[in-house]
């Protein structure tokens, strides 16, 4: 079945690095473990470009500070997992239309504060732009802690003939440990017939931060009365909201 | 409101079934914010299910990959798409209901045991005829058999042919088995005959007449009992009664039964008169690992008796003992007197070595004889590569027959095997010495086995020096002597004696063997071949022709024992079956007599599956009904339905059929396919009398199919559309391709595709119900389109003061900004899009592709 795509603006700034020619993958590692754990994941860089494409491997800590994401270098929190980290090469240089791999091990501490790191290549040859480029992988870390979120209400922007109508509803991780949160929604007419189906997109969402469940619907509606069930889903748990809007 | 199961239908492609919706279902009011899911509905991967939700408008899931789902008109749709976990939401006009689904991968494809229930009614009649006996037996034999009780009815006659000798008394007709039986779980009632099987020191293994009773944990049994079959009508002469009692107490794996049985007539037959009470104790590990039985009593004289099992997948041990000293209170023939103990270990293994240890000893204190044989054998089998396998042993034995002394022998096997899966080979050799001749002798055997297509081959060459024979000294009776040359009652070693005597002990007791001697012949050899076709065919023909030779050299005389067999078995239909065999015997003893005979034997047996009646004529009906369920239930008139193909009914106006006036048992009720209709029921059902049958047929269907495509002919899978009519509403789901097909009666429907069964992204609302008429024969194609819904937007920044347009340059599409220089546009095919931003003269552009598939695409910004 084809789903329905987003296609948004891309990359979170700790989302699959992407750019011209350039590829990295995994782009994101969700792990599970206990302190003490070490494991080894294999990154893997592609070059499609005419250039060859040096990069400088660094690890560091994604905290969340008032909901929102922040990279801290490597050992400036307290139980940084970046600190540990140990890569097979701390440089790499990938040539034109090849694929070169890094190993990085990394060991988790006893007492974490945080429970993502990211791996950033970070260029050091200059592109045609004369900028230099930087992509990264997101290694999440799930422990046996608390699994708790909390979305809000549904929140409608009545389509105009200049915007789509918009659904968001707001998603706190009130929780210990990272979160995976998806949704869909629903619009009825006034006769309670669906009208049309959307999927929210998925967040990923680390302990304390906060983000927006969302979608647009791409299809005009006609004038009238309309309610709108969303159910959104996260540990095998859900919750739905409703709300109603009109359409002048 | 929770929802509840109803029947899957049979009209829904794919594999359906009903499941058990858990209290995993949540209902939601607006405003309610959250549901803690404890249970889930779990399916297999591409299962459908419907579901009634009473007031469900609507439905849908979270991940349509894992299950797509549509509700209408109270009735929930999902079907199982991917492996995973989603949540489903169906929607009431004030309430959703929240069901959490998880499907599963499909289990592993089983072979389904394509094995048809044997019916458990029957009626069997055999027959046979041997010659060399002149005794023609006839048998009947009736049950009926249900899950809670069964009946039997078993008879047995033997008639003499040949002229009795003068003096023979016996009759020439005899009822060597007879019983009627009822039985349930509970409770069990036989009049005549019964085997009991009780204990070691009561009966194990006697066929009493009388009459036997059992309820629950309690067994009564009265009646007589006699080796000898054939001597009588109804009871022989050398009969002994026997009176038994016993109560069994169980207790999870164990159990305690105390027993009286009680033997009150004058020994006939060997036996002891008088009365055993014991108690036996049973003890049976709950995965069978381990099983215990263990008896002592009392009969006049201290006995006792212990068997004892042990066994798992690699290695099986088994102890049997029992002492009952002579004068000990028994039936005679029922098994030879004396204390015997067997021990067997094996030890199994795949890979290399398997091992088998046993042992016997026994002091056998029954009729004439009393003997002491003790026995010891080990044998060890190791697995070579190409399937080869070695074998190495020895047996060692004493065997003491009163008043001569002990003789002592030793056996030492050792050989080679080939077990190849067609063909097969074993060659051993042995060496064996006995202490009577104080020296050994060589021996061997060499066996093959082959098998090409219905061929089948085996035969075997023994010889052996200095062998030691132990044999039975018979009574001067031919007939005697070559049935038990036919049964392989020949004891050729002690250990052979052991187990004869413990199996036949009748014999001796009945008085046809003198007693038992051991011979020690300088060579003796056997060889024996045996040739069969047996093709794999319905009616199970075989064709067999055996032949077995003995030559045994002493000292004073050389005896020559051929006998050779021919027979030949085929079924006939599902019922009868017959046999022939041609058999041929000698025995020729050099300086005295040769004796050969020949004898033919035919046997035939019918079997079919009902039996007679035992209630009155009249009393008994079958009757049934005939409808189309796919109408509404509307009875089917006019339908031919045949009783066990010799009776016929015509079904009425409501659909009914009746047969009055049938016999007990299973019986065959078909009906004859109406025209232009089929079955959707079996149409041959078995039933009893009393019985109601129930057949459904449908009227002949024409095929309705076609296609879900979007905008760019791709094909949109899991839409829902429903054809109605007046009687029926038939329900069908695309395909991954977009394809759908059902099969109508002709007819007027109305199509219906279900707008909430699209999936995401997509726009049906320009699809309505329309009228459908399907003709008989005439096959119906249907196109369904709903394009892709694709969207780009952005937003053009702007000050105050400034004026902003926007355009698509390649299709000169003007889309509205509005005051804070928001734009979108809908409805766009798939292709690469120039998108003009224009601000007080400046322009700007962005390329932007556009999928074939649904989307959204954002952020399609413009600076200021």
């Amino acid at each position: 079945m084809k789903r329905f795509a987003i296609v948004a603006a891309i990359m979170l700034s700790a989302g699959a690095a992407a750019a011209d020619g350039l590829s990295l993958s995994p782009a994101v590692v969700p792990l599970g473990g206990k302190p003490g754990q070490s494991t080894q994941q294999r990154l893997s860089l592609s070059n499609t470009t005419s250039q060859a494409l040096g990069f400088k491997l660094v690890a560091e800590d994604v905290v969340v500070k008032d909901g929102e994401r922040v990279f801290v270098a490597a050992g400036d929190e307290r139980g940084s997992i970046a600190a540990t980290a140990v890569f097979s090469q701390s440089t790499i240089t990938v040539p034109p239309h090849e694929q070169r791999s890094v190993d990085v091990t990394i060991t988790l501490p006893a007492k974490m504060t945080n429970r993502a790191i990211v791996v950033l290549f970070q260029g050091t040859t200059r592109i045609n732009t004369g900028a230099t480029v930087a992509l990264g992988s997101l290694i999440t870390f799930e422990l046996a802690g608390r699994l708790s979120i909390s979305p809000g209400e549904l929140h409608i922007q009545v389509p105009t003939a200049s915007t789509n109508a918009l659904f968001t509803i707001p998603i706190a991780n009130d929780g210990t440990e990272p979160a995976v949160v998806r949704g869909a929604a629903a619009i009825l007419d006034d006769k309670g017939v669906i009208v049309g189906k959307i999927a929210l997109e998925q967040r990923r969402l680390l302990p304390g931060e906060r983000n927006v469940l969302r979608s647009d619907y791409p299809r005009t509606l006609a004038s009238g009365s309309y309610r709108v069930v969303a159910t959104v889903e996260c540990f095998h748990r859900s919750w739905t909201r409703m709300a109603t809007f009109q359409v002048p | 409101m929770l929802p509840s199961l109803v029947d899957s239908h049979g009209d829904v492609p794919g594999p359906v079934r009903a499941v058990t919706l858990a209290a995993a279902i949540t209902v939601f009011t607006a405003g309610t914010s959250r549901a803690d899911v404890e249970d889930t509905m779990v399916l297999e991967l591409r299962e459908e299910i419907r579901v009634n939700v009473p007031g469900a408008t609507g439905a849908f899931s979270v991940d349509p990959t894992v299950a797509e789902v549509s509700a209408e008109s109270g009735r929930l749709l999902v079907i199982a798409r991917g492996v995973g976990t989603t949540t489903i939401s169906v929607i009431t006009a004030t309430d959703v209901v929240v069901i959490p689904l998880r499907v599963a991968p499909l289990p592993p494809h089983d072979v389904v045991a394509q094995t048809q229930a044997a019916s458990r009614t029957w009626t069997l009649w055999q027959s046979n005829y041997e010659s060399s006996s002149a005794r023609l037996m006839n048998s009947v034999e009736m049950v009926d058999g249900g899950e809670q009780r069964t009946w039997r009815a078993y008879a047995l006659n033997a008639l003499e042919l040949a002229e009795r000798p003068a003096g023979d008394r016996d009759e020439r007709s005899s009822m060597p088995a007879l019983a009627l039986e009822w039985r349930t779980p509970q409770a069990e009632l036989v009049a005549f005959d019964k085997l009991i099987e009780h204990s070691a020191l009561t009966l194990d293994g006697m066929t009493v007449r009388g009459g036997h009773v059992r309820v629950g944990g309690l067994d009564l049994h009265a009646g007589v009992t006699s080796p000898v079959l054939y001597q009588d009508v109804f009871l022989s002469t050398r009969r002994e009664t026997v009176l038994g009692a016993s109560y069994e107490v169980v207790r999870g794996s164990s159990s305690l039964t105390p027993s009286v049985y009680g033997y009150p007539s004058a020994p006939q037959t060997g036996g002891t008169r008088g009365a055993v009470g014991s108690l036996m104790y049973r003890y049976r590990s709950p995965e069978d690992h381990l099983q215990l039985r263990s008896e002592l009593g009392w009969g006049g004289e201290l006995g006792a008796a212990a068997d004892l099992t042990y066994q798992d997948s690699t290695q099986r041990a088994w102890i049997n003992a029992r002492h009952e000293p002579r004068g000990f209170a028994a039936i005679g023939g029922n098994r030879p007197l004396g204390s015997i103990i067997d021990a067997v270990w094996t030890r199994e293994s795949q890979k290399l070595l398997d091992i088998n240890l046993a042992g016997t000893a026994a002091h056998y204190q029954t009729g004439p004889i009393d003997q002491d044989v003790a026995t010891t054998t080990a044998e060890l089998r190791f697995r070579l590569p190409r399937r080869l396998v070695a074998s190495a042993g020895a047996s060692v034995g004493r065997f003491r027959s009163e008043p001569a002394d002990a003789i002592y022998s030793i056996s030492a096997p050792a050989g080679l095997h080939y077990e190849g899966k067609q063909f097969g080979m074993s060659a051993i050799y042995r060496y064996q010495a006995n202490s009577a001749r104080n020296r050994g002798g060589h021996g061997g055997r060499l066996a093959i086995r082959g098998t090409r297509d219905a061929l089948r081959l085996s035969g075997f060459v023994d010889v052996q020096q200095e062998a030691a024979t132990v044999e039975l000294i018979l009574k001067d009776q031919p007939v005697l002597a070559k049935l038990l040359n036919d049964l392989g009652l020949t004891a050729s070693t002690p250990d052979d004696l052991a187990r004869l005597l413990r199996e036949n002990s009748a014999l001796a007791q009945l008085g046809y063997a003198d007693s038992a001697t051991l011979n020690f012949n300088p060579w003796r050899a056997q060889a024996n071949a045996e040739l069969a076709w047996m093709p794999n065919d319905a009616a199970k023909r075989q064709l067999r022709l055996r032949v077995l030779l003995d030559r045994t050299q002493t000292v004073g005389k050389q005896q020559d024992t051929l006998s050779a067999g021919l027979s030949y078995q085929q079924r006939f239909g599902s019922a009868i079956e017959a046999s022939a065999q041609l058999s041929w015997w000698a025995r020729d003893e050099l300086m005295t007599a040769r004796t050969d005979t020949w004898s033919i034997a035919a046997a035939l047996s019918v079997r079919i599956d009902r039996v007679p009646s035992l209630r009155a004529r009249g009393s008994r009906v079958i009757d049934g009904v005939i409808v189309d369920p796919n109408d509404g239930q509307t009875p089917v008139a006019g339908v031919t339905v045949r009783l066990d193909g010799t009776r016929a009914a015509v079904t009425d106006r409501a659909g009914h059929f009746s047969f009055a006036d049938v016999e007990g048992g299973d019986h065959d009720v078909a009906a004859d396919a109406p025209a232009n209709s089929y079955f959707v029921s079996p149409q041959r059902v078995t039933t009893r009398a009393g019985g109601s049958v129930q057949f459904h047929v449908a009227r002949l269907h024409t095929s309705v199919s076609g296609t879900f495509r979007d905008d760019v002919g791709a094909g949109i899978m899991g839409v829902t559309i429903v054809f109605r009519s007046s009687t029926m509403s038939v329900p069908v789901t695309t395909d991954s391709n977009g394809a759908f097909r059902v099969a109508l009666p002709a007819g007027d429907y109305v199509v219906e595709p279900q707008l909430a069964s699209f999936p995401m992204g997509y726009d049906a609302s320009a699809l309505a119900a329309s009228p459908l008429r399907v003709l008989a024969d005439s096959p119906v194609r249907l196109r369904f389109r709903a394009p892709a819904l694709r969207s780009l937007a952005g937003t053009i920044h702007v000050v105050a003061g400034q004026t902003a347009t926007i355009k698509i340059v390649e299709n000169g599409l003007v889309g509205v900004v509005d005051d804070q220089g928001r734009y979108v546009f809908r409805d766009l095919a798939p292709d690469r899009y120039t998108v003009e931003a224009t601000i007080d003269g400046r322009h700007m552009r962005r390329v932007v592709d556009v999928p074939a598939g649904p989307a959204s695409i954002r952020e399609i910004d413009f600076p200021r």
